[in-house]
């Protein structure tokens, strides 16, 4: 499935946001444990070198080899003098300042430097875990279960390798809280850019679902538009190769009706000549049989049977050529295909009383498929003809002549038999349209003589209807000579 | 191991509060005063509340058999929840309370002797 730009744009934009948000939280945690343990180191440090003073201060005045609780008992003063000084590392975060000292196996205040919650000379004290006071090093532990104490510094006097006193600080939680509270500023501007970001990255990926969804939906339709597109070609191709056929089949007809139509024509042509030829034969035979014959009857007689049948092999030749299919274009006179058609048809048109007029000028050549012209012009005056015996007029005439300018030729075949109905103007071209009776026409003539007109000459047959009759004017492009 | 449930519950007790508080004393006190069921005054409307089976809490001191808080009562003994108390008042046996955020337990060896006339080895360790 390929995915759309948009897409990848998305996801690119969504991994990019996801990674510096990360990158952000995981930058901002370290810095904040950064911040965090350099502040509380920097405590520790001081609370260790106040310590470590005060430890100083211990040990210049009290002896190291008495109990340093009974010496304190018995100097009053000094013990003063000592919680005073204590009292002077005491902070609202080193909340607690105390010096613990042994008596009787336990732990009592030696001095309390306190601001509050602050314990005579002397009172015992339970620490929770004794043995963190019993560690020879300054040390620290953190408290979990106290409220509000967050860690405790432990600063053991040793002397002799044995622990004479323990000063402790405990440091309030409101210290950290003030940390955190610092922090916390930073860290929920922090969390509202990464849930933004976050919510970014779901929308964009949202986006990125949704166009993917979109892309395939559109991929899917495109696929149904391909199926079904090739079905449409695939029943194109079977339209136009049933049409090819159908075409073919009509062409066929077509050239069995010009044969057909042909061989009227011959019929006619050849009656005349086979008549006399007949009437020749008779005549010869009385002349033998009344012995009145000579040899100059018998060269007269062989010379016209000659003379006939050279006119009838011409006929055939003349239906010959006519019949034979144009292969390429080429250059010839108008008027001999006028001529040619007139031959043919002349003795039909005469039997029928139907008189040609033929108005072309002589020398007009045109360049073209001769035969095709042929056809059509046959077809377009037997179609006359035919219309022209359907009717009872005094003057039945069938004109053939020419319009031409610079471009165009038009040879229009008129009769005056009538002009065709309007309702039946549409269909006059129509294949298997016929308005003659049955068996006469197969409605095929003016389909085909339209058809090549179109297609092979390039040019167009068409119709007008005229006062008492119609015009078939097939227009042909005028080719030069190159 | 009684000393080491008795530690247990100081610490929980130093967490928990009143609850702490009241599973310390119920298991201090039969200890120290021999009874089952003790008779208990205090003027803290706070303890009086204690779901103990072992304690019955009486309006007249007179009564008690122990004093509870910072009250003072003819020659019964008290239990104090200040160091201060406990260490003016005469009668105070016992205290607790606390002392830098840490639970602190003590008991007067006199006046247990005097008042229970017994130390249970569970608390040795707080008498002073």
């Amino acid at each position: 499935m390929k995915r759309s730009f948009f897409y990848w744009i998305f996801l690119f934009t969504a991994i990019i946001i996801s990674v510096s948000a990360l990158f952000l939280f995981f930058s901002f945690e370290d810095t904040k444990n950064t911040i965090h343990n350099m502040i509380f180191k920097r405590m520790i440090k001081d609370i260790s070198a106040l310590s470590n003073n005060y430890k100083k201060e211990l040990l210049y005045y009290l002896p190291k080899d008495v109990n340093w609780y009974d010496f304190l008992k018995k100097h009053p003063e000094l013990q003063q003098h000592l919680q005073h000084d204590l009292s002077l590392l005491s902070t609202k975060d080193m909340k607690y300042v105390y010096l613990l000292g042994k008596e009787n196996n336990r732990y009592v205040f030696l001095a309390d430097g306190s601001i509050s919650d602050r314990a005579e000379f002397g009172e015992s004290f339970e620490p929770l875990n004794k043995k963190k006071f019993q560690i020879l090093k300054p040390h620290y532990f953190f408290h979990k279960k106290l409220k509000s104490i967050f860690l405790t510094y432990i600063n053991p006097v040793v002397v002799d390798n044995r622990i004479k006193a323990v000063i402790v600080t405990d440091v309030s939680i409101g210290f950290i809280r003030f940390i955190r509270f610092m922090l916390e500023n930073l860290t929920k501007d922090i969390y509202i850019i990464i849930f933004f970001s976050v919510l970014f990255v779901f929308v964009l990926i949202s986006f990125s679902y949704f166009d993917f969804k979109r892309e395939k939906e559109k991929e899917k339709l495109l696929k149904k538009l391909e199926k079904a597109n090739i079905t449409l070609e695939e029943k194109v191709r079977e339209k136009v190769k049933e049409l090819r056929q159908k075409d073919a089949l009509i062409m066929n007809q077509s050239k069995l009706v010009a044969l057909g139509e042909m061989l009227n024509m011959i019929a006619h042509q050849w009656r005349q000549p086979l008549n006399a030829l007949s009437a020749s034969a008779i005549h010869l035979e009385l002349k033998v049989q009344m012995a009145n014959i000579n040899k100059d009857d018998v060269i007269k007689f062989t010379k016209f049977v000659q003379t006939e049948s050279q006119r009838l092999s011409k006929t055939i030749d003349d239906f010959m050529n006519f019949s034979k299919p144009d292969e390429k274009e080429e250059e010839f006179y108008l008027k001999d295909v006028i001529d040619s058609i007139s031959d043919m048809i002349k003795v039909q048109l005469q039997n029928h009383n139907i008189n040609m007029k033929i108005n072309i000028y002589e020398y007009l050549k045109i360049k073209s498929y001769k035969k095709i012209i042929e056809h059509i012009l046959l077809n377009l005056v037997s179609n006359a003809r035919d219309a022209l015996d359907d009717v009872d007029i005094p003057n039945k005439e069938i004109k053939i002549y020419t319009i031409q300018d610079d471009e165009f030729i038009k040879i229009v075949v008129y009769d005056n038999a009538g002009s065709i109905p309007k309702n039946l103007m549409d269909r006059i071209f129509n294949p298997y349209f016929t308005t003659k009776e049955e068996g006469k026409g197969t409605g095929l003539g003016l389909y085909m003589s339209k058809k090549l007109a179109e297609e092979k000459l390039k040019g167009e047959l068409y119709f007008e209807n005229k006062e008492n009759g119609v015009e078939f004017i097939l227009k042909l492009k005028i080719k030069n000579e190159e | 191991m009684k000393k080491l449930i008795f530690i247990f519950l100081i610490i929980t007790f130093s967490f928990a509060d009143i609850k702490g508080l009241n599973k310390l004393l119920s298991y201090v006190f039969p200890l120290i005063t021999h009874k089952r069921v003790i008779k208990i005054y205090t003027l803290h409307p706070y303890y009086k509340y204690f779901n103990n089976y072992h304690f019955i809490f009486v309006k007249d001191c007179k009564k008690s058999d122990i004093v509870f808080g910072n009250i003072k009562c003819l020659n019964k003994p008290v239990f104090a929840l200040s160091y201060d108390f406990y260490k003016t008042s005469p009668n105070v046996f016992g205290v607790f309370y606390y002392r830098k955020g840490r639970p602190q337990l003590k008991f007067k060896k006199k006046l247990l002797i005097k008042f229970f006339k017994n130390i249970p080895d569970a608390i040795k360790g707080y008498v002073q």
